[in-house]
């Protein structure tokens, strides 16, 4: 903010100016350590790098603007990733493309770091299968190693419903590996 | 019991494991490096996050959690309790509207005197948490989206603080007289009183957008005190898109035993600075729980100091209160 056309009561351009440098600055330093983390998140909940960097570009401009109302900086780390979660849930919905990938299709473009490293591991392609709500908790489990209480926090969603979703994603994972099995032989 | 559904097949957990530990782990692009480097001002230092911020200095900082009427009562009686032992409000003068009634209103209250106040009705809101506000006395209404935060008075059912979208321009079509006038104009239709208050109006720059602000102040003993109004008008479009309404109840008000200059001198002095620059200071009656009632001078100051480990400097920005009376110095705030 630069100096004020009619000063507020004797007050304070400069401080203003002070304040934004801090409050950019600050920011900076919070987000910086976070970028790599919010995008392999947002690379595995998507399936897909080019949707991650603007999942991740997005999260960041959507944190800068709620920046004011974060408390407690401590908590940097947890309220962003709740906001990448947020962002890939709301592309994956304008999306809905359920990353349907049979375990018999050729490996994709090898350019996509997140695709080619799945698909390379039956695992990873049964992972590809599932809808984004599993697959989101699946990967905040294991790409973050996160409790299901953090990954309730994450998605805010019921404990109960993450319980229930990693359920779900257990049993549909269990399912395309030993159809992939059957495949094989 | 259920089995945790991770180890209910602990083949898959241990494989899910070795997947990610696995996979490659691609590095975050540049491009997201240059988001930072490139972010817009809409952060904290945005307009809307400006008037937050202004507002939070007034009210104090409320906590964002959506809980129940039950809870919010709950909170209100033990703020009210809380205030009783400490033995009380400030001495009066005649000016309330915080009032430490023990009577509060429901969430639903709450948000129906928000809707009424912005004339329409709300999407899904936030409500804060009343007992992380100092004062423990209102309630915020943040719409999802952030279309409309609404701070409401807990015991009252006032509207004390409203912010609606910020203006995205930085045309003008309007002069400082008009703006005023719409300004007026919105308290009166929101039966806010201002008579007997000073006006003052500001245009700021704040480079992506300009906003007019206008202020009625009170003013005793040539000492600003805690009954003010503030409006903001967006200059391209002559509408309001922020209200705040600061009453709080203040005794008989002194008349200095300390200079301008003298306070400022006692300001350094607290401060450790070697060569500040004096960037603003006021005669105050303190609202805030710093000194509650006590006339102050608030005195800015701010020097230039090194970045450790670095060539380049930074603002050190120091906030002295000054007893206007005593003499005593208290830091406020420093960054």
């Amino acid at each position: 903010m630069k100096a004020s056309e009619i000063t507020r009561g004797g007050s304070t351009a400069i401080e203003q100016d002070d304040q934004s440098d801090l409050q950019r600055r600050s920011f900076e330093r919070l987000i910086r350590p976070e970028l790599t983390s919010a995008y392999r998140l947002a690379g595995y909940l998507t399936g897909d790098a080019s949707a991650a960097e603007d999942a991740a570009q997005e999260a960041v401009l959507r944190a800068w603007q709620a920046f004011p109302r974060l408390r407690d900086e401590s908590q940097f780390r947890s309220w962003f990733q709740r906001i990448v979660a947020n962002v890939c849930n709301d592309h994956m919905r304008r999306r809905r493309v359920v990353a349907f990938a049979p375990l018999t299709d050729p490996p994709p473009e090898p350019a996509d770091p997140f695709r080619s490293s799945l698909d390379r591991i039956v695992l990873g392609r049964a992972l590809a299968t599932l809808t984004p709500e599993p697959r989101a908790v699946v990967v905040l489990r294991y790409l973050l190693d996160l409790t299901n209480e953090e990954i309730a926090d994450r998605l805010r969603i019921p404990n109960g419903t993450v319980k229930s979703r990693l359920h779900y994603a257990f049993v549909a994972l269990r399912r395309e590996l030993d159809h992939s099995t059957e495949v094989v032989r | 019991m259920k089995a945790d559904p991770a180890t209910s097949d602990p083949e898959l957990d241990r494989d899910l494991r070795a997947l990610f530990a696995g996979v490659a782990q691609p590095v975050a692009p540049a491009s997201l490096s240059r988001t930072v480097e490139e972010l817009p001002e809409c952060g904290r230092a945005g307009l809307g996050a400006g008037l937050r911020r202004r507002a939070e200095e007034l009210f104090g900082r409320p906590a964002r959690v959506a809980m129940g009427a039950g809870a919010i009562v709950l909170a209100i009686a033990v703020a009210a309790l809380v205030l009783n032992l400490r033995g009380g409000q400030p001495a009066t003068s005649g000016v309330t509207t915080a009032s430490s009634s023990p009577t509060v209103i429901s969430k639903e209250a709450a948000v129906a005197a928000a809707e009424e106040f912005i004339g329409r009705p709300l999407g899904a809101v936030d409500i804060s948490d009343p007992t992380a506000w100092p004062a423990g006395r209102y309630v915020e209404i943040m719409e999802q989206g952030g279309g409309a935060d609404v701070w409401v008075d807990a015991a009252t059912g006032k509207v004390v603080f409203m912010m609606l979208s910020a203006p995205m321009t930085t045309a003008v079509n309007f002069t400082p007289e008009q703006a005023q006038s719409a300004a007026a104009g919105f308290l009166t239709a929101h039966n806010v009183p201002f008579d007997g208050l000073t006006a003052t109006v500001a245009l700021l720059d704040h480079h992506s957008s300009k906003e007019y602000t206008v202020t009625w102040q009170r003013y005793a003993n040539g000492a600003s005190v805690p009954d003010m109004r503030e409006v903001s008008v967006d200059p391209a479009t002559g509408q309001v898109f922020s209200f705040m309404d600061r009453r709080v109840a203040y005794g008989p008000v002194p008349s200095p035993a300390l200079g301008r200059d003298q306070a400022i001198a006692k300001a350094i002095v607290a401060s450790g600075l070697s060569a500040p620059t004096v960037v603003d200071v006021q005669l105050l009656v303190d609202s805030s729980p710093i000194w509650p009632g006590r006339l102050v001078w608030s005195v800015q100051l701010s020097q230039q100091v090194p970045e450790p480990g670095s060539s380049l400097t930074y603002v050190s920005a120091y906030w002295v209160y000054v007893d206007a009376v005593t003499g005593e110095t208290k830091i406020t705030g420093q960054g």
